[in-house]
């Protein structure tokens, strides 16, 4: 594919405003889409957006038919089949999913369906691309799109045939019966035609599916290892320039005078912007504006934060508001009653860190600001928040904004929050041209989000039949009450808190989430919230099953009885790892964690090596199984799972986000050492338990979440190390050991 | 005006620019090979790998008098779509890419593996690719990839 070079915005637009109804055959559809109603107003001032972000967190709305929200489904005058979707494609394999769903309930081939993605202008504004939710919530709708347009090519062909629908069948976009066939481009020849999406029309049967549930080969892969496939920051519009963003040297710093006056006069400069806190330079290529922003002058007054990555946790607890409980409707309990009795009831305390998303590609876009209207292409999970967020701050029409969504070069909840797309475009405005800004590795891991920090209190204990008596579960966090929101903007930390959603009958628990105050604003990484539950969740059972005298495995079993496909997914991975435990001190140990996320119920087992004088981890062996429901693509699946733990255990064994004085301490790669090559498991064993009659559940984020919980059960089988602290670095394994943790330098 | 020469994949360049240009905004924004990615701009990430005189350089710090009568192969030079490098087509055959955002880097640095070390150990392939970051972790299947071409190659 070329480098997308801006035309007229205008003629662009009126051509493919009308592609939803233009030649051929539409149907049109509405999607989940996200209420807006929660939005806080975008801050004038920059320097609050650079660091603290905006917030476009709402909830979910499906809108009633006759909303002006269309997404369309269509056949070409060519017969292939175009699905237009602002769901984004970032290696998890959707689009390879989509195209498997519409030509299954379709019956054309695979390569005859062309997924369009991101492009505000001819799409819907479905939900965003994260929480595991685009095969979920918009695969059904796209199956009963395709499946209504097949009973209307059916109906087509048997009026043009003479032949009745019940004697025609559909084989790669044929329809054939008595009196002859028609293809799909036949049959939408000359057409220009549209309908709404029929719920009455039935779906086929999954036990005929003969193209959903195979393990194709994703469609992104020959120009993902050619060097071809194209990024936000491949992007080149005509005239374009380079921006760079002049910084504070820590978080909410404020702006108290900016001096371009000699890096004005450097070479290539053509202009500067400064607007509040917000400063900027321009010049024609990279390396001058990256020479030029060294020589610009800038004072700043700093916050003065006095929090660190080691007292965080205290704050937390000392800041926290009156809690949220999070019990379902007539779940809550007295666990605090149930415990006063129990001998033996504890508190378990687990600190989890911030994290920081950091993928490879840096946030990025190209601007271009004009009179009859902005162009916007960026890496983004979500194109119409870019285009929303981009439009308020140019004070614009959104129609007035299109938003090309561009392959993001890795994203993991880092590319939601509108930040690199307004910069660009403030630039762009002040400057009167295009204007591309890559943000540096600097800037991607200062200001940007983080998976907020986690301090989790767990009081439980057993009863004389050795099932848990209480539950008591405090969640400490600072997460989603950004700063300048009117209202809370959703609570990630919350997800998997709840012991219900894996051990259902569990009684007399109590679950509470505090917000504290955060100095890094914190966003979604992965699947943030359920990754430090499950790790505080899963210890603390395996802590109880060794004080009933049980092993892990029957232990949960006596709490799965009513969450029977959690226990059936439970047993497949045990019986994968070849799951022989030994708590002790043999350096090898095996360690089970659950979970229960986007439908999606997953069970994961770590095969460990812990050297117990140098407090070395090693991770020898992974073993997952999952039952995701129908599942579409069971390749995409395997890999998903495989990507979810590697990066999970990236930040279980190094990840931590250090800071003091607003400033990150370790904010490069080398320094924040995510793992490499040498530090991945050489297996991962990965079983589907699918069951086509069950709806589609998500991929992306079930097989992060375990994780963390089956490495830390895994280290205390080999060593006896039980771990409250992640990462689980050497120092803090031999510190739960008991041993000396002098660090080298004291 | 300045004007240096580079050779790119076996063909001569002249590039509007001084040598002490960036190589890597040189091939993305000079020669349109955007096939090479920048990820930090410090040669921690290894997302810049190009092959200078087929050893793997991080073409985001060198500057093109670093190359100068030096033979460069990107990501382009090794194959395309149509006719991938088997390294490629291994790549390919394992289902290596995720985002794919680091993967021209990776690919890089594991011909330069091959091309020195034909049958690579797994502690020889741990060496030559850790210092290449895949934040997606497709590290397993990098080096299944790598195992396959090298079994094609011997």
């Amino acid at each position: 594919m070329a480098t997308r070079i801006t035309e007229s915005s205008l003629s662009r637009r009126s051509l493919l405003k009308a592609s939803g109804a233009a030649a051929g055959l539409a149907i049109a559809f509405r999607v989940p889409v996200r209420a807006r109603q929660a939005t806080p107003e975008p801050s004038p001032d920059l320097g609050v957006v650079n660091s603290r972000g905006i917030d476009y967190n709402g909830s979910i709305v499906f809108h009633p038919l006759g909303n002006e929200v269309d997404a369309y489904l269509t056949i070409g005058e060519d017969g292939k089949v175009t699905l237009k979707t602002s769901k984004m494609e970032f290696g998890q394999g959707i689009r390879t999913g989509f195209m498997q769903i519409v030509a299954e309930e379709l019956d054309v081939d695979v390569e005859d369906v062309i997924v369009d993605m991101g492009q505000t202008d001819v799409a819907a504004p479905e939900f965003g691309t994260f929480g595991s939710l685009s095969t979920q919530m918009s695969g059904p709708v796209f199956r009963q799109a395709a499946a209504t347009m097949r009973a209307w090519v059916l109906e087509l062909a048997a009026e043009d045939l003479g032949d009745s629908v019940d004697e025609l069948t559909i084989e790669s976009g044929v329809i054939t019966g008595p009196s002859g066939s028609r293809t799909f481009a036949e049959l939408a020849s000359g057409k220009a035609s549209e309908r709404e999406i029929s719920q009455e029309v039935a779906l086929k049967d999954p036990a005929d599916y003969k193209i959903v549930g195979q393990p194709l080969p994703r469609v992104d892969l020959a120009a993902k290892a050619t060097g071809k496939q194209v990024y936000g920051i491949d992007v080149e519009v005509e005239g374009m320039v380079y921006g760079k963003v002049v910084r504070p040297p820590s978080l909410d710093a404020t702006l108290d005078s900016v001096d371009f006056s000699e890096a004005e006069s450097m070479p290539g400069v053509v202009g500067t912007v400064h607007e509040g806190n917000f400063a900027a330079i321009v010049a024609e290529r990279k390396d001058q504006v990256e020479a030029a922003i060294k020589a610009v002058k800038a004072s700043w007054t700093e916050s003065g934060s006095t929090i660190t990555s080691e007292t965080i946790f205290d704050v937390l607890k000392e800041t926290a508001d009156d809690g949220q409980p999070l019990d379902e409707e007539g779940t809550a309990g007295d666990p605090d009653a149930a415990l006063a009795n129990v001998e033996g009831a504890e508190t378990y305390t687990y600190l989890l860190p911030y994290l920081s998303h950091s993928p490879i590609e840096p946030k990025s876009a190209v601007v271009d600001v004009r009179e009859d209207g902005v162009d916007v292409w960026v890496s983004t999970q979500d194109p119409f928040s870019s285009r929303a967020a981009v439009a308020k701050h140019l004070g614009r029409d959104e129609s007035e904004v299109i938003v090309h969504g561009m392959h993001p070069g890795g994203a993991f909840g880092s590319k939601i929050v509108p930040q690199v797309e307004i910069e660009a475009a403030t630039i762009s405005k002040g400057v009167g041209r295009p204007v591309k800004l890559i943000w540096d590795r600097i800037e991607e891991f200062m200001f940007g989000q983080f998976r907020p920090a986690m301090r989790i209190e767990i009081t439980a204990g057993l009863d004389e039949n050795n099932a848990i008596a209480g539950w008591r579960y405090d969640a400490y966090t600072g997460g989603y009450y950004p700063e300048g929101a009117k209202v809370p903007t959703g609570s990630a930390s919350d997800w998997s808190a709840n012991i219900h959603e894996i051990y259902p009958d569990v009684a007399e628990t109590k679950t509470t989430l505090y917000n504290g105050v955060t100095p890094l604003p914190p966003y979604f990484w992965r699947v943030n919230g359920a990754t430090s539950n499950t790790f505080a969740r899963e210890s603390t059972i395996d802590i109880l099953a060794e004080k009933a005298g049980m092993d892990p495995v029957s232990f949960r079993d006596t709490m799965l009885e009513n969450n029977p496909r959690l226990a059936a997914v439970m047993h497949a991975a045990v019986d994968s790892a070849g799951w022989t435990p030994g708590v002790g001190s043999t350096g090898e140990g095996f360690g089970l964690a659950l979970g229960f996320d986007a439908n999606t119920y997953i069970a994961q087992v770590a095969k460990v090596e812990v050297d117990a004088e140098t407090g070395e981890l090693k991770i020898v062996q992974f073993d997952v199984a999952l039952d995701p429901g129908l599942a579409v693509n069971p390749e995409a699946i395997k890999h998903q799972i495989e990507g979810g733990v590697v990066q999970s255990l990236s930040a279980v064994l190094r990840e931590e986000v250090k800071f003091e004085n607003g400033k990150l301490t370790n904010g490069t790669f080398s320094q924040y050492a995510p793992i490499l090559m040498r530090d991945a498991p050489p297996v991962i064993n990965v079983t589907i338990l699918s069951d086509p009659t069950q709806p589609m559940g998500g991929i992306g984020e079930p097989g992060v979440a375990p994780v963390i919980g089956a490495v830390a059960n895994a280290v205390y089988d080999a060593v006896g190390a039980r771990m409250f602290r992640a990462p689980f670095t050497p120092e803090r394994i031999l510190a739960a050991l008991g041993k000396n943790t002098a660090t080298p330098e004291s | 005006m300045a004007e240096t020469k580079i050779t790119i994949n076996g063909q001569e360049h002249t590039v509007p620019v001084s040598d002490d240009a960036t190589l890597l905004w040189v091939l993305r924004d000079d020669l349109k090979m955007k096939g090479t990615k920048y990820g930090c701009g410090m040669t921690e990430c290894g997302a810049c790998t190009v092959l200078i005189d087929g050893k793997p350089g991080r073409a985001c710090v060198t500057p093109l008098s670093a190359v100068a009568g030096k033979e460069v192969t990107t990501i382009e030079g090794l194959g395309d779509e149509e006719n991938p490098h088997p390294l490629q087509q291994a790549w390919i055959e394992a289902g290596a890419p995720q985002c794919g955002y680091c993967q021209s880097g990776q690919i890089l640095a594991a011909k330069a593996l091959l091309d020195s070390n034909p049958n690579p150990t797994d502690e020889d392939i741990d060496e030559a690719m850790s210092s290449n970051i895949c934040r997606c972790g497709t590290y397993t299947r990098i080096r299944q990839a790598i195992k396959a071409a090298a079994g094609q190659q011997s």
